[in-house]
C-alpha cells in the first residue's frame, strides 16, 4: 500500500535519516517514539504537507508527490490538531466537505455522528476534546479511502472514547483490503491493534518488527553485576541501573532459562531505548 | 473551490456583517461630508481584511494542513483567497460608486473613479503574498503599512485626478493594465510561496 525508502529530512537541530518501511494492505502499523523523534515528520511528509529532503514515499507503486487528486483522496487522516475549521458545526463541515472530496458520502458522515452522539448543530469549538477528535474520524471514515493515518487521535481522550476509536480502525481495516498507519504515544492502543510497530528514536528506525515476534522475542530481566557476568552480551540491548540493582532488556532465546523476567511491553522498549545503556 | 469559498464564508460571516456595516457607515460619512476619500479608503480596508480574517481562521485551526492533504490543489487553495478578496472589492466598489454618484462634483469622473478601484485591486496583490510568506501576524503589520502608504499615496494623488483634464483616458486604460498585471504576478509569486512552504 505504502513504502518509504531511504527517506531523509534535515532541520536546523533535528534530522531524520534514511528511514524506511513499508505498510502493506491489510495491516496496522503503529509508530511509536518519544516527543520530537520524527514521527509526526513523517505523517506529514505522507499527507504531502511537509517536503522530504530525499528517499521515495510510494502509495501503490507511485511516487506521493505525483500522485491525482483522486488517489491522495484514498488517503484519510485525523491529525493531532484535527485541522478541522472550529467555527462551523458538522452540518456546515458536511456541505463543505461535499465540494472538496470527489467520493464524499454524506449519509455514511451523518450515520457515524449519529453513532458517536455529535451535535451537529453545535460549532465544532464547542466540542470537548474527545468529541473533535471523533468528529474527524467521522470525516476521515465518510470518503472511499484504502489507507487511514491517524497521528495520536487518542491522546488526552479517556479510556472509553479510546476504545471506541480502537474499535473504529478495527472495523475500518477488517476487510484486509486497506492499511492503517497510527501514531500514537500510548503503547497499549498499539498493542492491542498493531501487526507490526515501527519504533522512530532520535530520527532513525530502531526496529521495524511484527508486534507480536518483538513481544515474545524480548523481555526485562533483573539482574544483579554477578549475573550479568554469567550472560551472553548479545542477548542484551540495553540496562538500566536501579536502586536495587539493574534492569535488563534483552532476548529471551539467549538468556539463562532459569533467570526470572517479566514480559515486554512497548513502554519498557522505549523506556530502555530512550534511557538505557549499550552493553559493550 | 467552491468547498474553500463556502468554507471562508462560514468562517467569517460575522466579520462580514461588520466589515459591510462599516462601509455603509463610511459611505454615510462620505456623503455627509461630500468626500469620497471615507468611502474609497474602506473599501481598500476591506478588500485585504476579509481574505487576511480567513486565512487567520486557517493558522488558528490548522486547515492549511488538511486541505493539502485532502489534494485540492494549491492554484485552488490561493486563488480562492484572492477570489475571495476580489468579492468584496467588488462589495465596496458598488458602494462607492453609489457614494460617488452622490457626491462626486468634479468633471472628470471617470479617473476619480478607476483610480482608488485599481488601488483596491493594487493593495489585495501586494498584501497577500506577504500574508502566504509570513503569516497573518506577520502580514498584517505588513499589510497596514502597505494600506497606510497607499492611501497617501491616493490623497496625494486625488487632487491632481480632479485636474486630469487631458490624458484621462491613458490614465484609466494604464491604471486598468496595471492592476491585472499586478494580480496575476502577486498569484504567481502567491502559488510559488505556498508550493515551497511547508506546515
Amino acid at each position: 500500500m505504502l513504502s518509504i525508502k531511504n527517506y531523509s529530512k534535515h532541520y536546523k537541530n533535528f534530522d531524520i535519516e534514511n528511514l524506511s518501511f513499508d505498510i502493506p494492505d491489510g495491516t496496522v502499523v503503529g509508530l511509536i517514539g518519544e516527543n520530537g523523534a520524527g514521527k509526526s515528520t513523517i505523517i506529514k511528509s505522507i499527507l504531502g504537507v511537509v517536503h522530504s529532503d530525499s528517499g521515495h514515499i510510494l502509495f501503490n507503486g507511485t511516487e506521493i508527490s505525483k500522485i491525482s487528486k483522486k488517489e491522495r483522496q484514498q488517503i484519510s487522516f485525523v491529525l493531532d490538531d484535527t485541522g478541522l475549521p472550529m467555527e462551523l458545526n458538522l452540518t456546515m463541515l458536511c456541505n463543505v466537505l461535499s465540494c472538496i472530496y470527489d467520493k464524499w458520502d454524506a449519509a455514511k458522515f451523518s450515520e457515524l455522528i449519529r453513532r458517536f452522539s455529535l451535535p451537529d448543530k453545535k460549532a465544532l469549538k464547542e466540542f470537548s476534546k474527545g468529541m473533535k477528535m471523533k468528529a474527524a474520524i467521522a470525516v476521515a471514515l465518510s470518503y472511499d479511502s484504502r489507507l487511514l493515518i491517524l497521528d495520536e487521535p487518542t491522546s488526552g481522550l479517556d479510556p472509553v472514547v479510546r476504545d471506541e476509536m480502537l474499535q473504529m480502525i478495527y472495523d475500518y481495516n477488517k476487510d484486509g483490503n486497506r492499511a492503517v498507519l497510527l501514531s500514537s504515544h500510548i503503547t497499549t492502543d498499539l498493542e492491542k491493534i498493531c501487526d507490526y510497530i515501527v519504533y522512530i528514536h532520535e530520527g532513525k528506525i530502531i526496529f521495524n518488527e511484527e508486534k507480536d515476534e518483538l513481544l515474545n522475542k524480548y523481555a526485562v530481566y533483573s539482574i544483579d553485576e554477578k549475573q550479568l557476568e554469567e550472560i551472553d552480551k548479545d542477548a542484551l540491548l540495553r540496562t538500566i541501573e536501579r536502586e536495587y540493582g539493574m534492569e535488563v532488556l534483552a532476548k529471551k532465546d539467549k538468556m539463562p532459562r532459569d533467570f526470572e523476567y517479566k514480559p515486554v511491553t512497548l513502554d519498557d522498549i522505549m523506556l530502555f531505548y530512550s534511557k538505557g545503556e549499550r552493553v559493550c | 473551490m467552491l468547498g474553500l469559498l463556502l468554507k471562508d464564508i462560514y468562517n467569517i460571516k460575522k466579520q462580514a456583517i461588520w466589515y459591510l456595516a462599516m462601509i455603509v457607515l463610511f459611505c454615510g460619512l462620505s456623503i455627509a461630508l461630500k468626500n469620497v476619500a471615507f468611502s474609497s479608503t474602506i473599501g481598500i480596508l476591506i478588500t485585504v481584511s476579509m481574505p487576511l480574517t480567513a486565512i487567520a481562521y486557517e493558522e488558528k485551526d490548522g486547515w492549511q494542513k488538511f486541505v493539502i492533504a485532502s489534494g485540492t490543489k494549491t492554484s485552488a487553495i490561493i486563488g480562492e483567497k484572492y477570489l475571495l478578496g476580489i468579492v468584496f472589492a467588488l462589495i465596496s466598489m458598488i458602494f462607492y460608486l453609489c457614494t460617488f454618484m452622490l457626491v462626486g462634483e468634479t468633471e472628470n469622473r471617470a479617473v476619480e473613479i478607476t483610480a482608488p478601484i485599481c488601488m483596491q485591486f493594487f493593495v489585495l496583490s501586494v498584501v497577500l503574498p506577504m500574508v502566504f510568506k509570513f503569516g497573518v501576524e506577520r502580514g498584517r503589520v505588513y499589510m497596514i503599512v502597505a494600506v497606510v502608504a497607499l492611501m497617501a499615496v491616493l490623497i496625494a494623488v486625488f487632487p491632481l485626478l480632479e485636474d486630469m483634464q487631458e490624458g484621462g483616458t491613458i490614465f484609466i486604460i494604464c491604471a486598468c493594465v496595471f492592476t491585472v498585471v499586478a494580480i496575476c504576478v502577486s498569484f504567481l509569486a502567491s502559488l510559488k510561496i505556498y508550493k515551497s512552504k511547508e506546515f
